[in-house]
């Protein structure tokens, strides 16, 4: 936080204090007013239509969704890789940054985590709300049953059920292990009665005492350790979904890294569309700020460029394979019939993203809202330029087809969202949605005389 | 029913001693009689019969072993060509149906017409029970079930109280009607009018006039060096398209395949297989046989001529210039010349004319100069048998006189049977108020009376004031002479379903009743009718046991002799040949007016095909589209008529309008607008109406052909107007480009040596765009890096000829039947959501010509299930849904599978299908499911299993047999079914197998094998093409 006091001495504020993080961070978990519960229902309504889109495709058959038969995944395997890409910054901005010891991660890594804790929760419907019969989706699981009845190892669907829950398991956890001494906290200000019982049991018995953080360190490092490979390996396996495959468009090399990439630079363009909203909301001005959003920018320029060089490189590389298919493909995607969707990618993955070599945009707090959401929906046509446009055209011209866009896959869509924000708004209420102790951890510990200083504030 | 089925030796008992010749079971069909009526009682809806039995299966009836088929021999008796059937019963349900191998019309296949003639006998909207009409309403008229007693009653009243004229319509009869028809019709005062459509009177007229005897002749495709064909599409309908298809795929494969020159204004299935098809200017085709007549009297090739007719052909065509010709037809005159060049130097050939080119007003001019080229060139008594001909009884001018004596209250009766006037003749004659003149008031009061004898309600049904529910072909008797001596029986294969009763006995019963005599006294029924014509005609065979005799023919199917009369084949040309027009006839057209060119297609025919569902969504081999008519028109017309792809179009004349979408391509002459007939039915079932508007006949004038008795269904000028919005055109293949991507692949022959010499490097010829020399062939290394799978005892593989593939469409009907592949309708297909597991992808290339031109190259490659060693959709599958079995099959465990189609997504072949909805068959369609397949349920993926079903139960009487199954025992449906066996299956594993040495070919290759190293269990063989 020293860099924090430095940009802002020039403003002449004074520093954040230790009573002043707890009072902003804690009084976001007060009694709810009426905008938050208009978030809520609202969210809860989007839930609803996803829902009922969705107990009416099981009811009326699969066939509500948009798919034919060239093309069997679409919207709903977009919306997967969407939000498993989502998920992603969450746990490199809370393991790998603190791995790094990059300072610019505090206020905004536990906002990140839940983000990817709930993102996973959405994207882990996907995979069963796109099977033909969900019902039948524990058959993926490799349980004992008396037939002896094992999934394939060798499908990449079935590293996916690992890969995804190993990474939800994971980052689960060690978003829990690090919300503990913040729940204590919470505790020991909450007022009702169902938050001193939830608190209480979440915080497992913390006091904050010197063997408790001794263990809560070491725990925390190794959650970090842990969750890091994972930031490679869950992107790297969900592109295998793609890149195992034969179809052109699809097999590439290059998916592993290009979908890490790819999540990242989404993952963290998603933080920016969640804190700037909260920081208005909740006053966090002075824990949140342009410094963040600055070094967030800087992240997003960096992923933009390698995203960017992962699409030249496609390109690059089905000219040079002279593979007749893959050469169509990728004339296919910028000149075809669904030219709009890919020129709509590039422009919102890589050249609107070159603005934030303009300094004072990076800190420019409209902008930069703009930019994540043109990023979030750069992103979402990336993962559908890949999978649909890859299947629209393959190897008998006589069996090129199209989609048909239906009513219900928005709705499921929606419905995504709607899930995702229920959580989020859920979680804002009720747990500390900006790491206190990691923040105090870098803001001069309270003086005698610096007390009475914020006291007077 | 009252006679007794004879099965085949089909069975496994029989299969297991051995036994088989002439063995035949001669035990009445308890069962059959138990089922029959349970399945009535099942039927609740209508009139129950008055007898019931429902008894306890204690003792089953030796015949039936439930779980083992039971097959009957019979014909086909969906257009007059007479094919051959076995009929494969299940618990007494008809189940599936083949080509009875015995019989030489079609040699054991069936066209995608036969296939289905499953759903006439199960045809959801068939007439259960005798009909009375009510009354109109808007939506048309009311009937009301009624009882045989009163409808006899009726018609014996009517008979009695006629004064005058009684009118009898039916088909193209089969043979044994037409036997009982002919006393019948003279013994009750009845005046006969055949009328179908698709009969060829014009070829048979003009083979009168050039070969002194009315009849179409049977031809030998499969000896001519070179045919030229003027639209006549032996391959898709004309006269007996198995047959022909057979003849001219021997010959295409075989050393010296024959040179075929196709020219017609529209690219039809036939044009498609030829290799020079040129785009002639409608109506002009004459022009050009003249000239090629010129030519050939310059070359001397006139042998077969008298002299008289040769200098009056002389004189005829003097003054034909190529220059002029080729400004009248629109045919390049070195094309032309280069056609001479070919029929002069071969040393026998074929003219064909028929099909479109002789439905114009004027046919018969066509039809004499082809039979006259056949008879210069010397081909009659060798290509052209006109000892052997079929006699087409159909005429539009009987059937126009006769609805002219209707509506002048001259006819008192009328009775229908197996026509449908009411569709398929123009709208313009007014048969719907001829018939209403009949019934309403008539000459007579007390006569005036319209019956049909029909098994479905179609738009001449509809007008009668009673119906009678006639069994189907499936369920009665009869027979047909495919030959003079030959005669192929028609054996019920199952009890009847409804109340219903043979046209035969119909007859007889209203014979009876008028106390006339047309069959002799102890012929009571129409089975014993058949029985007696049969034995008597074959009464020097039949030997001093007739029984043992009807029964071995019952269970071969009819009775073949070897030998077909070869005899008289002398030639007596009618002088006034040279009296006819032979200038073009084509109408003056205004700016908004096209040339109406209505063709019969292998979908729908003249429209008897529509209420088929299988029959509807079975993709158009040319233009790929399902379910419903279109209008082809070439992209020029159509950028000047302001028309896209798919849009609503009208086409109208003074006589009525059609409502089709457009569907533009280059293989129609600018000047034509092409629909397919058989569409826009207002009546004839669910699925008939379900497929649109479109009936081209309601928009034919009331003229009728010169010198034909037929109908000039083409070129009559028609406005073509854009209608509103899209016109509801699905298409299941909408790219035609091979993108030189080596997938039907073609080896070019050149020279009139008919050097077979591979054409490789040449891109635009092979389509080996990509340049992969070594890709011919499946013959290289496997390379993988798992070991090469193992199969034991079988390695089941299949190989197509693309040579003899004509893409006909009939391996499609028939997996569809055999596999209880549903149909989903129009709306779910148009989603690219069809399901059948067969698809024939039609491709457009071109082949360079000698003069450095190109030529249009029309490819089809049948794609189903390529069962690859490699294969793509296994590995990815999460739950083994999809795995390799050790007989080298993929197989598709449906119960496995959850549905993440990423097998499908992975296919390089797209052959699976996925179950997006729960897909249902409506009553009675459903009684054809066959109980040896599973039916999919919703959210599981499915495909092609090369029939297990059959393998299994080929195993397993092996197995009993102690052996294991030998090459020629398993044959899947569409192997089985295909008119021209360009298909063959078999085991890989045993190198002496047929499939194996057809996969060794060296014309084999196999589909994306090289870019994928898949390694499929299909091979396909270069389609074989004559450098022009």
């Amino acid at each position: 936080m020293e860099h924090t006091h430095s940009e802002h001495d020039s403003k002449h504020e004074p520093p954040v204090t230790y009573a002043e993080v707890n009072d902003t961070v804690l009084k976001m978990m007060e009694p709810p007013g009426t905008g938050w519960f208009l978030l809520l229902f609202s969210c809860l309504f989007f839930l609803a239509i996803g829902a009922a889109s969705w107990f009416y495709q099981m009811w009326s058959g699969f066939g509500e969704s948009g798919k034919s038969h060239p093309i069997g995944w679409g919207t709903y395997i977009t919306n997967f890789v969407f939000w498993v890409g989502i998920a992603h910054s969450g746990t490199l901005i809370s393991a790998v940054l603190y791995l790094f010891r990059a300072h610019f991660r505090q206020p905004i890594y536990r906002l990140a985590e839940a983000m990817t804790v709930f993102a996973v929760m959405t994207a882990g419907l996907f995979p069963i709300i796109h099977l033909g019969r969900p019902w039948y989706a524990l058959w993926l699981m490799p349980y004992p049953n008396e037939r002896a009845l094992w999934p394939n190892f060798r499908s990449p669907l079935l590293w996916d059920v690992f890969a995804v829950s190993t990474y939800f398991t994971i980052s689960a956890t060690f978003f829990f292990v690090g919300l503990i001494p913040d729940i204590a906290a919470a505790r020991d200000r909450a007022t009702t009665k169902f938050r001193k019982v939830l608190y209480g049991v979440t915080s497992l018995g913390w006091r904050g005492n010197h063997v408790q953080w001794k263990h809560y360190s070491a725990a925390y490092l190794i959650f970090a350790a842990f969750a890091t490979p994972l930031v490679v390996s869950v992107h790297s396996v969900v592109s295998w979904d793609f890149a195992m495959s034969i179809v052109p468009g699809w097999h590439a090399t290059i998916f592993p890294p290009y979908f890490v990439a790819g999540a990242i630079f989404s993952g963290v363009a998603m933080v920016v569309t969640l804190i700037i909203p909260l920081r208005k909301a909740f006053n966090l001005h002075r824990l949140v700020t342009p410094f963040h959003f600055d070094a967030m920018s800087k992240l997003i320029l960096v992923t933009s460029g390698v995203v960017t060089y992962s699409y030249v490189t496609e390109f690059y590389t089905a000219w040079f394979s002279n593979n007749p298919f893959e050469r169509f493909q990728f004339w296919f995607r910028p000149f075809g019939e669904f030219w709009l969707a890919f020129w709509g990618m590039t422009f919102c993955n890589c050249i609107f993203p070159q603005l934030l070599w303009i300094k004072s945009l990076r800190t420019n707090i409209p902008f930069l809202f703009v930019l994540s959401i043109f990023i979030n929906i750069g992103m979402w046509l990336e993962r559908f330029n890949i999978i649909f446009q890859s299947l629209t055209r393959e190897y008998l011209p006589a069996a090129w087809g199209g989609y048909n866009f239906s009513w219900v896959e928005v709705g499921i869509t929606v419905g995504a969202f709607g899930w995702f924000g229920m959580w989020m708004t859920l979680f804002i209420k009720y747990f500390p949605s900006v790491a206190i102790t990691e923040i105090k951890e870098v803001i001069p510990p309270p003086m005698r005389r610096a007390s009475s200083h914020s006291s007077g504030h | 029913m009252k006679g007794e089925l004879v099965q085949l030796n089909g069975n496994r008992k029989q299969a297991e001693t051995g036994s088989g010749e002439g063995l035949v079971n001669i035990t009445r069909r308890r069962f059959l009689q138990v089922l029959g009526a349970t399945s009535a009682v099942g039927a609740a809806a209508c009139a129950s019969p008055a007898k019931q039995e429902i008894l306890p299966y204690v003792k089953p009836d030796p015949e039936q072993i439930p779980g083992v088929a039971a097959w009957y021999s019979s014909t086909c008796t969906e257009c007059s060509a007479g094919c051959g059937l076995r009929v494969r019963t299940r618990e007494g349900r008809a189940v599936k149906v083949e080509g009875n191998p015995n019989s030489p019309v079609n040699r054991g296949s069936l066209c995608a017409l036969g296939q289905s003639t499953l759903q006439s006998l199960y045809d959801s909207d068939r007439i259960r029970t005798p009909l009375k009409k009510k009354g109109m309403t808007v939506e048309g008229p009311v009937f009301e079930p009624t009882t045989w007693d009163e409808v006899y009653g009726k018609i014996n009243e009517a008979l009695t109280n006629a004064t005058n004229k009684k009118v009898l319509i039916t088909g193209e009869t089969q043979a044994a009607h037409a036997e009982l028809l002919a006393p019948w019709v003279s013994q009750l005062g009845f005046s006969q009018v055949v009328w179908d459509p698709m009969q060829p009177v014009a070829v048979a007229k003009a083979a009168e006039l050039v070969y002194g005897t009315y009849g179409v002749p049977t031809f030998a495709i499969d000896e001519a060096e070179v045919v030229v064909n003027f639209g006549a599409d032996f391959l898709e309908t004309f006269v007996n398209p198995v047959g022909y298809a057979r003849q001219w795929a021997d010959s295409r494969r075989s050393e010296h395949p024959l040179r075929f020159v196709h020219i017609e204004p529209r690219l039809s299935l036939t044009g498609a297989n030829a290799d020079l098809w040129l785009k002639s200017n409608p109506g002009s085709e004459v022009r050009a046989a003249l000239f090629i007549i010129g030519q050939l009297i310059q070359r001397g090739r006139t042998q077969g001529l008298s002299g008289e007719t040769l200098s009056s052909l002389k004189e005829l065509t003097k003054g034909i210039s190529a220059e002029a010709v080729e400004e009248e037809t629109g045919i390049s005159k070195e094309k032309l010349l280069l056609v001479s060049q070919y029929l002069s130097d071969a040393n026998s050939s074929l003219v064909l004319a028929g099909g479109t080119a002789s439905s114009t007003a004027n046919p018969l001019p066509l039809q004499v100069a082809a039979n006259i080229l056949n008879v210069m060139l010397g081909n009659v008594g060798k290509t052209v048998n006109i000892a052997e001909m079929a006699t087409p009884r159909s005429s539009a001018s009987d059937l126009a006189a006769a609805i002219a004596d209707m509506q002048q209250g001259k006819v008192d009766v009328l009775f229908t049977y197996g026509s449908n006037p009411g569709f398929t003749f123009p709208a313009a004659h007014g048969y719907d108020y001829a018939v209403n003149q009949v019934s309403i008031k008539g000459g007579n009061k007390k006569a005036g009376l319209v019956v049909a004898f029909s098994s479905f309600m179609d738009e001449t049904a509809q007008l009668a004031d009673y119906i009678l529910p006639v069994h189907t072909g499936l369920e009665d008797w009869g027979y047909t002479r495919p030959s003079k001596d030959a005669i192929s029986l028609i054996q019920p294969a199952m009890r009847p379903i409804f109340d219903t009763q043979s046209v035969g006995d119909v007859l007889l019963t209203i014979a009876s009743n008028a106390n006339k005599t047309v069959v002799p006294a102890e012929i009571t029924s129409f089975d014993k009718f058949v029985k007696a014509n049969f034995l008597t005609s074959t009464a020097a065979q039949a030997g001093s046991d007739t029984e043992k005799f009807w029964m071995a023919s019952l269970e071969k199917g009819g009775y073949f002799p070897t030998s077909s009369d070869n005899g008289a084949q002398k030639v007596t040309t009618n002088p006034s040949i040279f009296q006819l027009s032979y200038g073009i006839s084509r109408p003056h057209l205004h700016d908004d007016e096209l040339i109406l060119y209505p063709y019969p297609s292998v979908k729908t025919f003249d429209g008897r095909a529509a209420n088929k569902p299988w029959m509807q969504e079975l993709a158009d081999p040319i233009t790929q589209a399902v379910w419903g008519a279109w209008a082809e028109i070439h992209p020029d017309t159509a950028k000047k008529f302001g028309l896209k792809q798919g849009d609503a179009v009208i086409v109208r004349t003074d006589d009525g309008e059609a409502h089709v979408p457009a569907y533009v391509t280059e293989h129609v002459h600018p000047g034509i607008v092409a629909i397919p007939l058989g569409q826009g039915h207002s009546a004839y079932g669910r699925y008939a109406k379900a497929a649109g508007q479109g009936s081209v006949y309601g928009l034919l004038p009331k003229s009728l052909a010169t010198g034909a008795a037929a109908l000039p269904l083409t070129g009559n000028a028609v406005k073509v107007i854009r209608g509103l919005g899209t016109g509801d055109l699905v298409t299941v293949q909408d790219f035609a480009d091979q993108m030189d991507r080596g997938l039907s692949r073609t080896t070019i022959i050149g020279g009139a040596a008919a050097a077979v010499a591979h054409a490789h490097g040449d891109a635009h010829a092979s389509g080996h765009g990509d340049a992969h020399g070594e890709g011919h062939g499946g013959h290289h290394e496997p390379k993988q890096m798992y070991e090469q799978r193992e199969h034991p005892l079988y390695e089941w593989g299949l190989a197509i000829d693309l040579a003899a593939c004509t893409g006909c469409s009939a391996c499609v009907v028939a997996c569809q039947a055999e596999n209880n592949i549903p149909v989903v309708g129009k709306k779910i297909v148009n989603q690219g959501r069809e399901m059948a597991w067969i698809r024939i992808e039609r491709y457009y290339d071109s082949i360079k010509t000698e003069d450095g031109g190109e030529e249009l190259k029309v490819s089809f490659l049948p794609m189903m299930c390529q069962h690859c060693q490699n294969a793509p959709c296994e590995p990815v599958c999460p739950v083994y849904a999809t795995y390799h079995n050790e007989e080298g099959m993929n197989a598709m465990v449906y119960n496995r599978c959850v549905g993440t189609r990423y097998c499908s997504n992975n296919c390089s072949y797209k052959v699976r299908r996925f179950n997006w909805f729960q897909y249902e068959w409506p009553e009675l369609l459903d009684w054809q499911v066959n109980p040896d397949v599973t039916k999919r349920t919703v959210g599981v993926m499915e495909k092609c299993t090369f029939c297990v079903q059959r393998i299994a139960e080929a195993k397993d009487i092996a197995k009993d047999l102690g052996r294991l199954v030998e090459d020629g025992e398993v044959t899947p449906a569409c192997v089985q079914t295909c008119p021209t066996q360009a298909l063959t299956f078999g085991n890989l594993k045993d190198p002496k197998s047929k499939v194996s040495k057809v996969a060794q070919h060296e014309r084999a290759y196999k589909v994306l094998d090289h870019h994928l190293n898949t390694q499929p269990a299909v091979s396909y063989l270069n389609d074989i093409r004559y450098k022009a």
